[in-house]
């Protein structure tokens, strides 16, 4: 497998530019004293505090990690069960769907606390929010893939004798990942932030437990250094994710 | 002896009829074009050759069994080649063997056997967006082969190809019919494609349709496309045009 670098490299060139755009334009702020530093610490007081607090800020995000994929993982098999409950039974189809929908809508904040009173403080109730909030974006992108399975494909497929199993396994799941990625790479974004709000609620460790002891000791500085983390996480579990896809799906990238 | 035999079939929609009491036979080896104008009923015919809907009346007779019945199924294919973009052209074309029970390898292997009989192994790791149009149709007919060669039903197959594509890819259907002996039912709207390929051809018309007329077409296959600016194939040309007209007249009906 050759990985197309220099196609990605040339385009990383914008993403460069801004990235160290917006960090001058952080360190100038902060370095004119335009603002107090307990309110916006500047970028190298921030990278300071990262390397003096690196060793427990991995401890920490080992934690989180565990949370976000474990619940990403949930969530997948949740939403690959619910698409296929959904797409074999229609009337199944009618009844989960508002119930998915609105388990989008209900405010995390309101109901995590109450996560906590019924899961405790130890994974759980973080692993539970991972799942809550990725189950959607996954089982909105595969049954996309199942609506836009061609009903002259599936007249195929019958002309073909094919059975129920069969056209679900050469037809229907293959179709349903075509579409499944986009949607996987949206929860994989949102996964490490649902972790953390999660650990927001209480715990012994993890960015959030990390996070919140920063903030109570009005130490913005190492609030600031635990996102930089949160965020390299993120595009961590994004680049996986992705390079996952570029393995799946040979057909994408021949060209 | 027939390999497909469609006897006084009835078909429709919701009880509005389509087809009505249409009878014909496909001889071995024989090609039988129908030839209608649009929505006359032809792909529905079509259809129920391909076992996909049940007629109300009569029935379709495959190699001596009802179509559906005992894996009786003819190879079907449609305007869209209807490739699966995430297999290859032999994954592809493996399909109906590896529907009909066969483990991959030994699927993949026929595939490729096909494929390079009708010189398509060049191509046969690439995926289909690679190819262009015509190949990928000559891919679906090999698909089609590999389900079934003695009875190919194909629903206007070449119609989304442009002319020059279009008759190189019916020299093609030609070599790979004579070499497996297959017979053709072909449903198309184009008159020279059918005097083209056809042994026969059956102009369909009327509301619900039935066969209005059939014609013989006397010249040995493979014909060449300058055969149609012969005398004979103007003539017979001409009449199927006029068989065509007159089965078009008969469309205007209220829906019931």
């Amino acid at each position: 497998m050759r990985l197309p670098v220099r196609r990605y490299l040339g385009r990383l060139g914008p993403t460069a530019l801004a990235l160290a755009t917006a960090g001058t334009l952080w360190w100038i702020v902060a370095a004119a004293g335009l603002v107090e530093d307990f309110l916006l610490p500047g970028p190298i007081q921030v990278l300071q505090v990262l390397r003096a607090e690196l060793a427990r800020l991995l401890a920490h995000a080992a934690t989180t990690i565990a949370a976000a994929v474990l619940g990403l993982v949930i969530a997948l098999a949740v939403a690959i069960a619910l698409v296929v409950v959904m797409g074999l039974l229609p009337a199944l189809r009618r009844a989960l769907y508002p119930l998915l929908v609105l388990s989008q809508t209900v405010p995390l904040v309101a109901i995590a606390p109450l996560f906590v009173v019924w899961f405790g403080f130890g994974l759980l109730p973080k692993v539970v929010v991972v799942a809550l909030v990725c189950c959607f974006p996954i089982a909105i992108s595969l049954g996309d893939g199942l609506q836009a399975v061609d009903p002259d494909t599936v007249a195929l497929f019958r002309s073909m004798g094919a059975s129920r199993m069969q056209r679900f396994w050469f037809l229907l799941f293959p179709a349903a990942t075509e579409t499944l990625f986009s949607g996987l790479r949206i929860a994989t974004s949102y996964s490490v932030m649902g972790a953390v709000i999660g650990e927001w609620l209480g715990g012994s460790s993890g960015l959030g437990v990390y996070m919140v002891r920063a903030q109570r000791s009005f130490r913005v500085d190492r609030v600031f250094a635990s996102i930089v983390v949160v965020v390299v996480l993120s595009f961590g579990l994004l680049l996986i994710v992705t390079l996952v896809e570029y393995a799946a799906r040979p057909w994408k990238r021949a060209r | 002896m027939s390999v497909l035999s469609v006897e006084a079939v009835g078909a429709g929609y919701r009880s509005v009829p389509v087809l009505e009491a249409v009878t014909f036979e496909v001889g071995a080896g024989e090609s039988v074009a129908l030839l209608g104008h649009s929505g006359c009923g032809k792909s529905t015919l079509l259809h129920v050759c391909a076992g996909l809907y049940a007629p109300t009346h009569g029935r379709v007779v495959l190699a001596g069994d009802a179509v559906g019945t005992r894996g009786q199924r003819p190879g079907y294919m449609q305007q869209k080649d209807l490739l699966l973009p995430w297999r290859t052209i032999v994954g592809n074309a493996a399909l109906p063997l590896r529907i009909a029970g066969i483990g991959r390898r030994e699927a993949h292997r026929r595939a490729l056997e096909e494929l390079a009989e009708v010189g398509l192994v060049d191509v046969a790791k690439r995926f289909p967006h690679q190819l262009s149009g015509g190949m990928r149709q000559r891919a679906a007919l090999a698909r089609t082969v590999l389900h079934r060669r003695d009875m190919l039903l194909l629903d206007e197959p070449f119609a989304a190809l442009d002319a020059i594509t279009r008759a190189e890819l019916h020299a093609w259907l030609e070599r790979v019919a004579t070499m497996h002996r297959s017979a053709i039912l072909l449903v198309t709207h184009d008159v020279e494609e059918a005097l083209i390929l056809a042994d026969r051809v059956l102009v369909m018309g009327g509301n619900p349709a039935r066969i209005t007329q059939p014609f013989r077409v006397d010249h040995a296959r493979p014909r060449e496309r300058s055969w149609l600016l012969t005398p004979q194939a103007v003539q017979l040309r001409a009449e199927v045009v006029a068989a065509l007209a007159a089965a078009s007249h008969e469309r205007p009906r209220p829906s019931a």
